[in-house]
């Protein structure tokens, strides 16, 4: 593998580059879906080929292929050397590279069980078992399951001196389970609170998806007769199946340091956290910290080093509700409004990258992907009932479900999968057509109660897109249940 | 990596000589791509890609499997080849197989325009700088995407069926902001054609927009009025087309579920003015001529004059409920006036023009009722013109409400693979303000 690696950083440095790097890798994937008693499909995907990136003069230039020998890769660095050549007669400012150590090392993520040699079979048996428990409960009408496997087994030099074998796993079993009432022409549906980790097959083992089917049926069900929300401004307890999600939307993307300083205007949008906000902003009430890693176990954005070939940390981009950082690769940490904007608020001097470099295939362009971000549990001891029991007049909600957030990360609205009345520390019984809406900074200044680390769980996102062309990108996200005070909730109950 | 006709035949017919199943198809698909993307009014990234996919789905009686692989060797081919039968052989039994399709007749479409072909990081560069220069001059921040792709598709399969296509495309997109970030503007433009992609022009619009866009007035949140402009009745209306799954509405799982059971076929679901159609040889958006399973591309009316004439069936169903299988629709055409986005805006007493809709997510799948923002160029027109920039909106309206409600259209357009007009209706449910510029 290092000879070819070779070919590519010595035909680049050749070519006049004075940076380059290569990725070999090999992705594989399966997908098996299933409705009822039926299986839907069975589909393994293995896609192999290398991206070569080199700066020329300050401009990055890049080229891939399937096809992996000597002469292609020579050839297809020599391509990338020629767009960046191309590209640099209309450039302004260089690209500036951080300081990065050169490392020989391997990763892989921690599985016990290799979910691509367990038997077909007993996955697909897990499934169907799953649909035909979940429509054993009366009123179930259908039942979908699916189950996602992905293996990334990535190769990257760099002419740092850098060569990292990294293999990656991750693992994404669900269901959903359908409520028709026909006489009404009404239905419901409600889908299982697994979501995808970065873990082998014992992560489908540990969830008991078939004892969890009754459940979920009876949920989808159950929600055909809940009753419709009375909108208006109440407090809202959200579920860490729920919490998640907004954490991803309203903090994760606007502390993308290309999106604060315009880089993804033209489609995933800006950022209400420009610059000038860093070491001042109050983000949130003082109860608030969030955390960025790429290391945490079970983490899907989690690696050992990223594809700047930058080792992965730890740091924090929110500290007691003051917005103090953002997330950043190699060529973002010398932009001279981030370095000049903590210089101005008195913040520490940053060298180094947070490592969150990735590109989704050996054909896709590397560019600032999202860690996984956390919010740390409360210092003080609570509980999901304790919040329940303080609470007056609110609603609990729970799951994911429609999301959805202006290009500057300031209006958001989300639903969920359920939600219940709260009436005087009490659940009451069960609503349906419920969405909150608020504004990123009057939200999580709303905040008043989180509970401790015994609540603590970690969700996340599958398929997370941002970039031209699109790419896709896994990322989790930690937090216990918290209560936000008087926010907005709206019916979303129409007729046509 | 693009295949001929004939390097494609021979590839398939290994594949399918190398298996034992009781019936196979093999799909390949393959390109060359490139990009150049642009912020800050320079160049940020730019790549070529090269891919290449085989896939072969495999059955025993009705047990069934596919696998992708992007490697041709003979190792690799062998190793597909062994690994789907496996995966098919434990796959159960499907009560829904359905055979596979024999030889088909298609449509003579040929999607493909040798300019795009041809073209490379130097000729992006050129269409860049058309984007890059006016916004230097006008002192405004310019961020964008260019991007140009050349790829084509097989399908060949044991009962005898075999259909090849070259296609290309090209699209541009510009987004324009004031430097101190209270203006931003979009336009973009799209063809088959990368020599007919004016870079120029959608840069121009986009500049017009943003300078107009700056220090927007607040108009409070309710049901106004609406000019949604082709982008942004392209962004909407797509979940209405989506939406028309047979099965789902059968199912009782859908808007176009009847009360009762069955679905709405032969009922006015929205207003008199409503046509919809796919058209794969409408010669300004060039349909594939084929599906990946080999079915024919082909015309069909889904509304007509409001009245829901054809929703969509995949093979079993269609099998099941003894009609044609319509495939999922080619691409989406509505049929539109005659006059343009200015007409529109000449004709209007009161109401609110929206350049382009962002983040659209379901909120109820049983009305279609979506949310999203407006973005890019939000205005009030009174009087038959642009009177200010209005601060963006979130709203939550289905496009059934709206394909209920529209008063006026322009001439269709090309946007992305539809074809759409834009679109004067006399309600849209704005919910909330948005501070996002």
């Amino acid at each position: 593998m290092r000879d070819l690696q070779d070919i590519a950083l010595d035909t680049a440095r050749s070519a006049g580059a004075e940076y380059a790097d290569i990725r070999i890798s090999n992705h594989r994937t399966q997908n098996i879906r299933t409705r009822e008693e039926r299986v839907q499909s069975v589909s393994n995907r293995e896609s192999f080929g290398f991206g070569v990136r080199v700066l020329v003069r300050g401009t990055w230039g890049f080229a891939s292929s399937h096809v992996v020998d000597k002469n292609e890769i020579a050839k297809v660095t020599k391509r990338a050397v020629a767009i960046a050549k191309a590209n640099r007669v209309i450039q302004n400012d260089p690209v500036i590279l951080a300081p990065v150590k050169a490392y020989e090392d391997t990763w892989k993520t921690p599985i016990k069980k290799d979910p691509f040699t367990v038997p077909l079979e007993d996955k697909i048996n897990l499934l169907l078992k799953v649909n035909e428990e979940a429509l054993k409960i009366k009123g179930a009408s259908f039942c979908n399951s699916f189950m996602l496997i992905m293996n990334e087994r990535k190769y990257f030099a760099s002419t740092e001196g850098t060569y990292l074998d990294q293999d990656t796993y991750r693992i994404w079993p669900q269901f959903t389970v359908t409520a028709v009432d026909r006489d009404k022409g009404e239905f419901e549906t409600c889908i299982s609170e697994i979501y995808p980790m970065g873990s082998g097959y014992e992560f489908v083992e540990e969830n008991e998806m078939v004892s969890l089917a009754p459940e979920v049926a009876s949920t989808a069900v159950e929600k055909l007769s809940a009753r419709s929300v009375d909108p208006g401004k109440k407090d809202i307890i959200l579920d860490p199946t729920n919490l998640w999600l907004t954490i991803h939307e309203s903090i994760g993307h606007p502390t993308e340091l290309d999106r604060a300083l315009g880089y993804e205007a033209n489609y995933a949008g800006t950022s209400f956290l420009t610059v000038d906000k860093m070491g001042k902003l109050k983000l949130g009430s003082d109860i608030v910290n969030f955390a960025a890693d790429k290391t945490i176990e079970g983490g899907l954005a989690s690696v050992g080093y990223d594809d700047d070939g930058e080792k992965t940390k730890e740091w924090y981009l929110v500290k007691d509700g003051l917005f103090i950082d953002y997330q950043t690769t190699r060529d973002q940490v010398f932009w001279p409004e981030y370095q000049n904007a903590r210089k101005d608020a008195g913040l520490p001097e940053v060298t180094e990258s947070y490592g969150t470099c990735y590109g989704d295939s050996w054909s896709s362009i590397p560019f600032q992907r999202m860690p996984n971000i956390h919010l740390d549990p409360g210092k003080d001891r609570l509980s999901l009932d304790d919040l329940i029991s303080d609470t007056k007049d609110g609603i609990y909600i729970t799951g994911r479900a429609s999301y959805s957030i202006d290009q500057q990360r300031y209006n958001f609205q989300f639903s969920g999968q359920t939600f219940h009345e709260v009436k005087n520390g009490k659940i009451t019984g069960m609503l349906k057509d419920v969405a909150y809406q608020a504004n990123t900074k009057e939200f999580w200044n709303s905040c008043d109660a989180i509970c401790d680390e015994r609540f603590w769980k970690m969700y996340g996102s599958y398929y997370d897109g941002k970039g031209q062309p699109g790419q896709s990108n896994a990322v989790s996200h930690g937090c216990p249940p918290a209560r936000f005070r008087k926010v907005n909730v709206i019916n979303t109950g129409k007729t046509i | 990596m693009i295949l001929s006709k004939s390097d494609s035949r021979a590839l398939i017919e290994k594949i399918l000589s190398m298996t034992n199943a009781d019936e196979a198809r093999v799909n390949l698909s393959g390109g060359r791509s490139g990009n150049t993307r642009f912020a800050l009014n320079a160049i940020t990234t730019s790549g070529d890609e090269d891919t290449f996919t085989i896939t072969l789905r495999a059955a025993f009686g009705s047990r069934h499997a596919s696998m992708s692989v992007n490697q041709t060797d003979d190792a690799s081919l062998e190793s597909l080849v062994r690994k789907t039968e496996e995966a098919a052989k434990f796959a159960p039994e499907d009560p829904e197989y359905v055979p596979e399709l024999g030889r088909q007749n298609y449509l003579s479409i040929k999607p493909f325009s040798r300019s795009t072909a041809r073209a490379s990081a130097r000729s992006r560069v050129k269409g860049t700088e058309a984007a890059l220069r006016p916004a230097r001059r006008n002192d405004l921040v310019s961020a964008g995407f260019l991007e140009h792709d050349h790829s084509f598709s097989a399908v060949g399969n044991s009962a005898g069926l075999f259909a090849h296509s070259e296609s290309t495309d090209a699209s541009f997109s510009n987004t324009i902001r004031t430097k101190d970030g209270k203006g931003s503007g979009w336009a973009g433009d799209s063809s088959r054609d990368f020599s007919k992609v004016d870079c120029g022009d959608a840069s121009k619009r986009a500049i017009w927009k943003s300078k107009h866009s700056a220090d927007a007035n607040t108009l409070e949140p309710g049901i106004y009025p609406v000019i949604l402009e082709p982008q942004a009745v392209a962004d909407l209306m797509r979940f209405a087309a989506y939406a028309m799954n047979a099965r789902s509405a059968d199912e009782g799982r859908s808007f176009y579920s009847k009360k009762g059971g069955g679905n709405k076929l032969g009922e006015q679901v929205c207003g008199t003015n409503i046509t919809i159609r796919s058209q794969p040889k409408h010669p300004e958006i060039l349909g594939f001529p084929f599906a990946g399973n080999g079915l024919p591309a082909k015309e069909i009316s889904w509304i007509e004059n409001g009245i829901l004439k054809n929703l969509y069936y995949d093979r079993y169903w269609a099998y099941k409920n003894n009609v044609e299988s319509t495939g999922f629709p080619s691409n989406m055409v509505i049929e539109g006036g005659t006059g343009s986005v200015e007409d529109l805006i000449r004709g209007a007493k009161k109401a609110v023009l929206v350049t382009r809709l962002w983040y659209i997510r379901f909120v109820d799948p049983q009305t279609i009722l979506m949310t999203g923002l407006t973005r890019d160029g939000t205005f009030l027109v009174e009087n038959g013109k642009i009177k200010h920039a209005v601060k963006n909106f979130r709203f939550n309206e289905s496009p059934m409400t709206v394909l209920n409600n529209v008063e006026n259209m322009s001439k269709s357009v090309r946007v992305g693979g539809s074809l759409v007009p834009a679109m004067h209706a006399s309600q849209f449910n704005f919910a909330s303000l948005s501070d996002a510029v």
